[in-house]
């Protein structure tokens, strides 16, 4: 039986319990992790089914979810949410009505779709053999996890709505040097592997950034210079501080609260949230309620215009939900649905990070740093894992033992220059930036 | 079923079967926003075959389910057969225990019906609203976990343990001025409910209020390199990352950090004795077995500044000839056991609080709530604190907020000069490896000479 026969099923079942209203989330997912550490292969393998119910009496809400799709478990799942519903105050949420879907071909590859354990196993094998005849290289660890997801939403509204998603992962951790002298640095690719891309270029290059590292210089004082960000560092930094505060829940609370509709970055920065990018890691045609996923505009030439919601946040304030309900990176049918951004997307203007580097004449390159999530604070601070110090236009020395406190309104108005070459990190698709103050690098 | 495969095919085999329930409630301003029933129930295995660890899990309890996933990871032991470099060792493993752990071993949640523990949310709701000078915002998240574990193997070891636990984590966020705060702080274990339906729970609501509210007027600190106090909270975050992450097998055991021959090595001052003892009854990381079934006990992992063992698991206790402590720890069956930490706290000193500031002529206090993270590759980690207190001539002065404090490992515990006499204990939720655990830390107020903080 599909997802969606069992879904109607369970909101028959709900109905019969007294629920006036019902929404049913179902997921049928498989994961092949291959795993290679200390030159060991390793595989695991994982499936996962499973189905929640939120249902509503008398304007009272409750949830339930369950391991599993048979009908004891839909049953058991309907009746502990009927319980639990007289606990609940009195719900803002309504199921959605049926909507059209974005049209999407990059969320579900039929390559990825057919992948089995041992063929997966012999990719990364061969990956990690090619990657350790480089001489740079001293160690290697590597995960890369295939997911599979079947998701369906059906609700008492009408909307029942089914999509296959896949995605793959590889995280690598590289360490290089020479002598006693040795670095480590880790990465992520996301979703490009296998469709004729190799992951050995990109861990080669993080060799090199590692082995860079290893003769890293240490930083003696405190320097508050024009920085010029990699796609990599300021990826983290919207992901742990901007993309939290724009969530809806979160907004009035946030540093962001006083100034919606107000100018809080440069004119040349512009940021959105898009569910549908092709190829993104969070893309999909509808989210964790059933919504069609779209692109949303956060920052638009530095006024902040957007924010991201869910049904039931979105109910409460009488607003329309931007597709922004998640369950979570594997879709889990555990969590209810909160509120959460997709893949995020930096819109590129011109320049490249070298023409940035040139125009600096004393400044550093920010290439990768540890940022602490928060959306109360505009201040972030946390530790340098990569940085190098640029003189009269040229990268100079690498540094280590740095520490960071950013601004972030003082950082995103003083961002002088974005750039045109968009990097994929993870869920944050970003072009180098340059920046003239808001930045703090002091030795720790 | 499992003997038949492991004889046939496999050296070892074990299947752990969870079934549990969770409660969820989520409160925010006194209103309940959500109350939410979780029922957890699957399967997974691990086969051991010619030195490679293979791993399979599935959702659901039916015989078919459970034979499938034993079946899947024989499947997936085969494959990876010849992939290995290392030649195969046979895998040692703890003596086989046939055990039903009672539930009143480790306390057990009461009959208080979730309408009460609703109603203790409210009263804890009201109780920060009482104390209201600027605008707030409240939540609290109630969590509680019912069910059973039971992990068979092909050893012949058989045992069937309790699942009881909860969990409340409280958060606050302030606004005046324009100035946003936001604290947070989790309590959590495996006793009655009881246990944090009292007094404390409200007095800690109305502490993190005061905090928040203090926190929107603190300043910023400038950065430096400072003679550090350390509160029990922020104390117990180091104790956790600089010497828990450090003492488990399978981080500490990388160049960066430590070596196998460094047991024995003085690694931090003489002061310093750190404990892991999952035997102390109902804490967050109280265990009878671990997750792989061994028993557990209790381990000085740093004995007088000296390194005295690191926490292992079957795998690495196998990979790096180390005696098995018992540490295997998984989120649920979804994941593999790898090595966790369970209540590890620092040995108390003799140092009184107000003497560690009088003895400081110039530095800083940090207090919580706090948390932290380790950088593996760097052997360094970071610590961020809520609140911090200028130390001038003895005295606490200027306050400050958000604080984030970041130190090496090694040059950090060897620059501990006191350890006060005020062991107190505190739940956190750690990640490793995507996975999350409940476990508890513990320490006394600590002086640390020289700690790079900023703000």
């Amino acid at each position: 039986m599909g997802l969606v026969s069992l879904g109607k099923r369970a909101v028959s079942r709900a109905s019969a319990l007294g629920a006036e209203e019902c929404e049913i989330f179902l997921k049928d997912s498989t994961f092949i992790e291959a795993r290679v550490m200390q030159r060991e292969l390793t595989c695991r393998e994982r499936s996962e089914k499973g189905l929640s119910i939120r249902t509503v009496r008398k304007m009272s809400c409750g949830f339930a979810s369950n391991d599993g799709f048979n009908l004891r478990d839909i049953a058991d799942t309907c009746e502990r949410s009927k319980n639990l519903r007289n606990l609940a105050p009195p719900s803002e949420w309504t199921p959605e009505r049926p909507s059209s879907l974005p049209k999407l071909s990059q969320v579900c590859d039929e390559e990825l779709q057919s992948l089995t354990a041992p063929e997966l196993m012999e990719t990364v094998r061969s990956d990690v053999k090619q990657a350790l005849s480089s001489p740079k290289i001293r160690n290697l660890r590597e995960t890369t996890i295939l997911s599979r997801h079947s998701i369906a939403v059906v609700n008492s509204s009408g909307l029942n709505v089914d999509q296959q998603l896949t995605s793959i992962d590889t995280f690598i951790q590289v360490t290089a040097g020479s002598g006693s002298k040795h670095a480590s640095l880790n990465d992520t690719i996301s979703n490009v592997q296998l469709k004729g891309h190799s992951v050995v270029p990109r861990i080669i290059r993080t060799a090199e950034r590692a082995a860079k590292l290893a003769n890293a210089t240490k930083i003696r004082k405190l320097l508050k210079l024009p920085v010029v960000i990699s796609p990599n560092a300021f990826a983290k930094i919207v992901g742990s501080s901007l993309a939290l505060a724009l969530c809806i829940d979160n907004f009035d609370e946030s540093f962001l609260g006083r100034f919606f509709r107000k100018q809080i970055a440069s004119k040349s920065l512009s940021i959105c949230d898009d569910g549908t990018l092709s190829g993104g890691r969070f893309s999909s045609m509808f989210d964790a309620e059933g919504i069609p996923r779209r692109r949303t505009v956060l920052i638009r030439n530095g006024l902040l215009c957007g924010r991201l919601s869910n049904v039931t946040e979105a109910s409460i304030r009488r607003m329309h939900s931007t597709g922004n309900g998640n369950r979570g990176r594997d879709w889990d049918h555990r969590l209810t649905p909160y509120v959460g951004h997709t893949n995020l997307v930096v819109e590129p203007d011109h320049g490249r990070l070298d023409d940035f580097v040139r125009e600096t004449n004393r400044g550093v390159l920010l290439e990768d740093l540890n940022v602490t999530p928060s959306w109360s604070d505009p201040q972030l601070s946390g530790s340098i894992i990569e940085a190098y110090t640029i003189k009269s236009g040229e990268i100079s020395a690498c540094i280590r033992h740095g520490a960071f406190v950013i601004d972030l309104i003082e950082l995103l108005n003083g961002v002088t220059n974005v750039g045109k070459e968009v990097t994929r990190v993870f869920d944050t698709s970003c072009p180098p930036i340059l920046v003239s103050k808001g930045i703090t690098i002091f030795p720790a | 079923m499992i003997e038949r495969v492991s004889v046939a095919r496999t050296e070892f085999i074990q299947v752990r079967v969870q079934d549990d329930t969770r409660t969820n409630v989520l409160m925010t301003d006194g209103r309940v926003d959500e109350v939410s029933s979780i029922r957890m129930k699957g399967a997974s295995a691990r086969a051991y075959r010619n030195g490679i660890w293979a791993f399979a899990a599935v959702a659901g309890l039916s015989d078919k389910q459970v034979r499938d996933v034993v079946s899947n990871a024989f499947r997936i032991a085969r494959f990876t057969r010849g992939t290995k470099t290392r030649p195969s060792t046979r895998l040692r493993l703890p003596p086989p225990v046939k055990e039903r752990v009672k539930i009143g071993s480790q306390g057990e949640l009461t009959d208080t019906s979730l309408e009460q523990k609703v109603g203790f949310l409210r009263d804890l709701s009201r109780q920060a609203t009482t104390h209201i000078r600027c605008k707030i915002r409240t939540r609290l998240v109630y969590t509680e976990k019912k069910g059973k574990v039971s992990i068979l193997d092909s050893n012949g070891l058989t045992i069937e343990i309790p699942i009881s636990s909860w969990g409340l984590i409280m958060s606050i966020s302030a606004k005046k001025k324009g100035k946003a705060q936001e604290v947070a702080r989790a309590c959590g274990g495996q006793g009655e409910f009881e246990v944090i339906n009292n007094e404390k729970t409200l007095q800690t609501v109305v502490d993190l209020v005061e905090q928040a509210e203090r926190l929107t007027q603190a300043r910023r600190l400038r950065s430096g390199v400072f003679r550090t106090v350390l509160d029990p909270e922020t104390a117990g975050v180091i104790v956790h990352e600089a010497v828990g992450h450090a003492s488990e097998s399978d981080i500490g055991l990388s160049p960066i950090v430590m070596s196998r021959k460094s047991v024995g090595d003085a690694i931090a001052s003489s002061t310093v004795t750190v404990v892991d003892d999952p035997t102390i009854p109902n804490l967050a990381g109280s265990l009878s077995f671990d997750d792989e079934g061994t028993l557990a006990r209790q381990k000085k992992l740093i004995s007088n500044g000296r390194l005295s063992c690191f926490m292992t698991d079957m795998a690495t206790a196998n990979q790096f000839r180390l005696p098995l402590t018992g540490n295997a720890r998984c989120q649920d069956y979804r994941y593999p056991p790898i090595v966790r930490m369970t209540n590890t706290f620092m040995i108390p000193g003799t140092w009184k609080m107000e003497e560690m500031i009088e003895a400081t002529r110039s530095g800083i206090y940090l207090a919580g709530p706090a948390y932290g993270r380790i950088d593996y590759n760097k052997g360094v980690f970071e610590l961020k604190c809520a609140e911090a207190a200028l130390i001038s001539k003895g005295r606490l002065t200027d306050r400050f907020a958000q604080i984030t404090a970041v130190g090496r490992i090694r040059d950090t515990l060897k620059k501990i000069v006191a350890t006060g006499d005020d062991l107190r204990f505190g739940q956190n939720l750690c990640r490793k490896f995507a996975q999350d655990i409940d476990l508890t830390i513990g320490s006394p107020h600590i002086m640390v000479k020289n700690l790079a903080v900023f703000g």
